[in-house]
């Protein structure tokens, strides 16, 4: 695996792609408008994942 | 919850709270926010709409992500970690490993085909729901077959992952291998305690539930 650094904050590209998947699978990229209050980044994950990935489906 | 763990460790930056249902990453000050937004400028493929909104609010050029998705890559890691599956089928005596996303035009031009060596994932369209309720998926399958089991494990002990069930479940792939073909022996023989000593030891870890599964009747030690 490559293990080349991100230059400006010394983080393994290969972290970046790890956190970058983690937003778009359950992240959320909020900018204040009229309907939402706040400006805000954030991940939401259930604690009981066997509930939420498997007996849901 | 060991992945939103992971995330704040590598961004160091943000703080997870966690309540009886959910646990939640956050990040609010805008220096973080700029910085994180600067960091994953050009990897974001799905969440596009409101990370564009943010590089805008923020007044950073938005960059393209590529959506092939190269070998090894920890992307596909993430995306198990927070939208992917790990089942145990019984009937067909195997392990699937999946990924269900929001079907989008975003999403459909997702290309796993060379993340995992060896591995053409399957990929299905969904509808789900009851009318005005629709749900459009698309589905990614990286286990269609048993022989595909093995370069799923391989992917996983080279990339690792952050879900407890999850990690654990693919990490007993390469076990299964082994002692898969026991499920046809002979009832109450140690061949056959093996097998079923498998698949509970597999269906229960951290699953409170695994006694509902179909098959449990069936499973004889």
């Amino acid at each position: 695996m490559a293990e080349s650094f991100f230059e400006k904050d010394q983080i393994l590209e290969e972290d970046l792609e790890y956190v970058a998947a983690v937003f778009d699978g359950e992240g959320h990229f909020d900018i204040r408008t009229k309907k939402k209050r706040r400006t805000d980044f954030k991940v939401n994950l259930s604690q009981n994942e066997y509930t939420r990935y498997e007996c849901s489906r | 919850m060991n992945v939103l763990a992971r995330v704040k460790s590598i961004l160091n930056c943000g703080s997870v709270k966690s309540d009886i249902k959910f646990s939640t990453y956050h990040i609010s000050t805008k220096v973080d926010m700029r910085r994180v937004v600067e960091l994953l400028n050009g990897r974001i493929r799905l969440r596009l709409d409101s990370f564009m909104d943010s590089c805008k609010y923020l007044n950073i050029q938005f960059k393209q992500a590529n959506y092939v998705i190269p070998r090894n890559s920890t992307y596909l890691s993430g995306l198990i970690d927070t939208r992917g599956s790990v089942v145990f089928n019984y009937r067909r005596n195997i392990i699937i490993l999946a990924l269900v996303l929001k079907l989008n035009s975003r999403s459909e031009k997702l290309n796993f085909d060379i993340t995992i060596p060896g591995i053409h994932p399957k990929v299905y369209k969904l509808q789900k729901g009851t009318q005005g309720k629709d749900f459009y998926g698309i589905r990614f399958v990286f286990c269609p077959t048993i022989d595909s089991m093995i370069h799923v494990y391989n992917f996983i002990v080279n990339s690792r992952n952050y879900s407890d069930v999850k990690y654990y479940r693919l990490l007993q792939i390469k076990n299964f291998i082994e002692i898969r073909n026991f499920k046809d022996s002979i009832k109450g023989s140690e061949d056959n305690k093996t097998y079923c000593k498998w698949v509970l030891n597999f269906i229960s870890y951290l699953n409170p539930d695994y006694r509902k599964v179909n098959y449990f009747k069936e499973l004889t030690l």
